[in-house]
């Protein structure tokens, strides 16, 4: 009781793994402190990693969290479990969207609002966000344009690395490959994206 | 462009610079200098610059936000699985609780230990009135038994020999002429090991028949010297307690009587032996031949009962000590009592006088009385009676012959058994 009001006031970081093992003791509380803090990185990711609809990604990756608590060991960290069932499901949503020639922009983008994709593209064209400046926004739609060129895995690495903030060896957990591979695909992504934002730096 | 130039130049031309002089440096071949080692560290500085610069705008980049629905969806979720988990825990068993609560790892090897304990004791409790009395076969094996050395003297060899053929005119041979109506003496002696006798036949059989099946019966005849002694010592110390103990001591100080054979096998073939060399006069190798072929027949009749003999002897109950001397002592005192009957019965035959023979006669019918053999005491009887008729009849005769002829004429019409008890008188 005491580290979690610790934890609520801010002076002791809990764990993942500490608040999950709580949330399997029946303290919803715990999950709602997960969500909060994996929640905006976790549709960054899905968003990075080509899904069409990263708030179904984040939902069904917690979703899926929430109903398969009771395997998880604790012998894996919390952050890892989470962006592979993420990544899992990216991986399905794309092989699903494959055959599917673009999003409908009639098609509800999963909002409060119940506004469609073309109602967001426009609104966020305009720059809806007061405090975004125009420099801002150059610089963002240019990052896009990079990572869109980027290969798949080297975009992955870098997603997980610099807008999720996985360390090396989660990633290489995470997508079961080498930490080295996972550093010099990340190396090639820096290299691509300097070169190709080299007028914003 | 000169090198001053390229100084006066922005940071990023000095880099591109520096990349393009490295990068013609190395496809020239030379080796780097102090200098390009410099410059191409500052080239990965400026590299590494680039990246935390791109790092840094990164970060800046506003980050979308999950919709709302997806957050209440989830979390509403999760407090429904949390209810259903406590709603779960509080449904469990009270047994199930206790059984989790028993089977902890801690509670478990207590009780393993104290089990583990509890047999031990158990087992110790149990194990020491077992080694306070000792089993009956350390006993047996502790003590010195005499049974093993009877069993020795019962079964060695003996010296056997052949019954001799009947004199002309002589009384009839006790041992070689049984009366028909008399049961085999094999079954008539009960008191004779069953086992221990037909293998001894055999042996001496062997032995008797010459060295084509005799060559191991001088070895065991000396290697048995020794317990033949223990047996007539034991003998010896029996005759105090037995009715016949002085004839018993006798016998058994004496050396061992020649063995009858018993078998109607065995007298075949010891009668064909003497009949070969009378009749034919064969050499001793065709002879030798020919009583080894008899001894094959006899070692044929008793092949079943030869195995079992060995094992029957090991056979000696374990728990009873005390029995088993006392068989021991009652084989050794059965095997003198045999053993006198034989050695008179062998007297009785050998007598030169009649009375002699009727003197050995009695002595055998005293010692078959002892033995308990029954049919050698009615065949005593009958000699007996014979050598006694014939002792009788022979001094009647010589009376007769001492008489002179004048009072034997006059005898003549009324020889009665007075004038004959007058005559003895006289005589």
């Amino acid at each position: 009781m005491l580290s979690w009001l610790l934890m609520v006031i801010g002076e002791e970081p809990v764990s993942d793994e500490t608040l999950f093992a709580r949330y399997q003791s029946g303290d919803a509380r715990a999950m709602t402190t997960l969500y909060d803090r994996h929640a905006r990185a976790l549709r960054a990711f899905a968003q990075q990693r080509g899904a069409a609809r990263p708030d179904d990604v984040v939902q069904d990756a917690f979703l899926r969290v929430v109903r398969n608590g009771a395997g998880f060991q604790g012998q894996a960290k919390f952050r890892t479990w989470l962006y592979t069932i993420a990544r899992n499901l990216c991986i399905d949503a794309s092989r699903r969207d494959r055959f599917r020639a673009g999003p409908s922009l009639d098609a509800p983008t999963g909002s409060d609002d119940n506004r469609t994709l073309g109602d967001r593209i426009a609104n966020d064209s305009v720059g809806t966000d007061a405090v975004r400046n125009l420099a801002d926004r150059e610089f963002q739609a240019a990052f896009e344009a990079a990572m869109a060129q980027l290969p798949d895995e080297q975009r992955e690495v870098f997603a997980l690395r610099e807008l999720s903030g996985l360390s090396f060896a989660e990633i290489a957990e995470a997508t079961a490959i080498n930490e080295n591979t996972v550093k010099s695909r990340m190396r090639y992504a820096l290299k691509q994206l300097r070169e190709a934002l080299i007028d914003f730096l | 462009m000169t090198r001053r130039q390229a100084t006066e130049n922005t940071a990023q031309e000095r880099v591109d610079a520096a990349i393009v002089d490295a990068y013609e440096r190395r496809i020239a071949g030379h080796d780097a200098t102090a200098e390009d080692a410099a410059l191409e560290a500052e080239i990965a500085a400026a590299e590494l610059s680039a990246y935390v610069s791109l790092h840094q705008r990164v970060a800046t980049l506003p980050r979308p936000d999950v919709a709302s629905s997806v957050r209440s969806v989830v979390l509403s979720a999760a407090a429904h699985a949390a209810e259903e988990h406590a709603a779960h825990r509080t449904q469990e068993s009270l047994l199930a609780r206790a059984l989790t609560w028993i089977l902890r790892p801690g509670p478990l090897m207590t009780a393993i230990a104290m089990a583990a304990v509890l047999v031990a004791v158990s087992v110790r409790q149990e194990s020491a009135p077992m080694a306070g009395a000792k089993p009956d076969s350390a006993v047996a094996m502790a003590e010195p038994s005499p049974v093993p050395a009877a069993r020795e003297a019962v079964a060695a060899p003996q010296a056997l020999a052949a019954p001799e053929a009947p004199a002309p005119g002589a009384a009839p041979s006790v041992a070689a002429a049984p009366s028909p109506d008399v049961p085999p003496p094999a079954a008539a002696v009960p008191v004779a090991a069953p086992m221990a006798r037909p293998l001894r036949t055999i042996e001496a059989q062997a032995a008797s028949l010459g060295p084509a099946a005799s060559g191991d019966v001088p070895a065991k005849a000396a290697s048995n010297r020794a317990t033949d002694e223990l047996a007539k010592r034991a003998a010896v110390t029996e005759n105090a307690k037995h009715p016949f103990a002085a004839a018993k001591a006798e016998i058994a100080q004496n050396e061992a009587p020649p063995l009858q054979l018993e078998n109607q096998a065995d007298r075949e073939v010891a009668a064909a032996k003497p009949s070969v060399q009378n009749r034919d006069g064969a050499q001793p190798d065709a002879l030798n031949q020919r009583a080894a072929s008899g001894a094959q027949a006899v070692m044929r009749n008793y092949a079943p009962a030869s195995p079992q003999a060995p094992a029957e002897q090991n056979e000696a109950p374990a728990d009873a000590p005390e029995a088993k001397n006392l068989a021991a002592r009652n084989q050794v005192a059965e095997k003198a009592s045999a053993d006198a009957v034989s050695r008179w019965r062998q007297s009785a035959e050998d007598a030169q006088t009649p009375e002699e023979r009727v003197a050995a006669l009695k002595q055998l019918l005293v010692a078959a009385q002892a033995a308990g053999d029954v049919k050698t005491v009615k065949l005593a009887q009958q000699a007996l009676k014979v050598a006694e008729a014939q002792n009788v009849a022979r001094k009647r005769a010589e009376n007769l012959q001492a008489t002179p002829p004048a009072l034997r004429a006059k005898a003549a019409p009324s020889q009665g058994s007075g004038e004959l008890k007058a005559q003895k008188s006289k005589n």
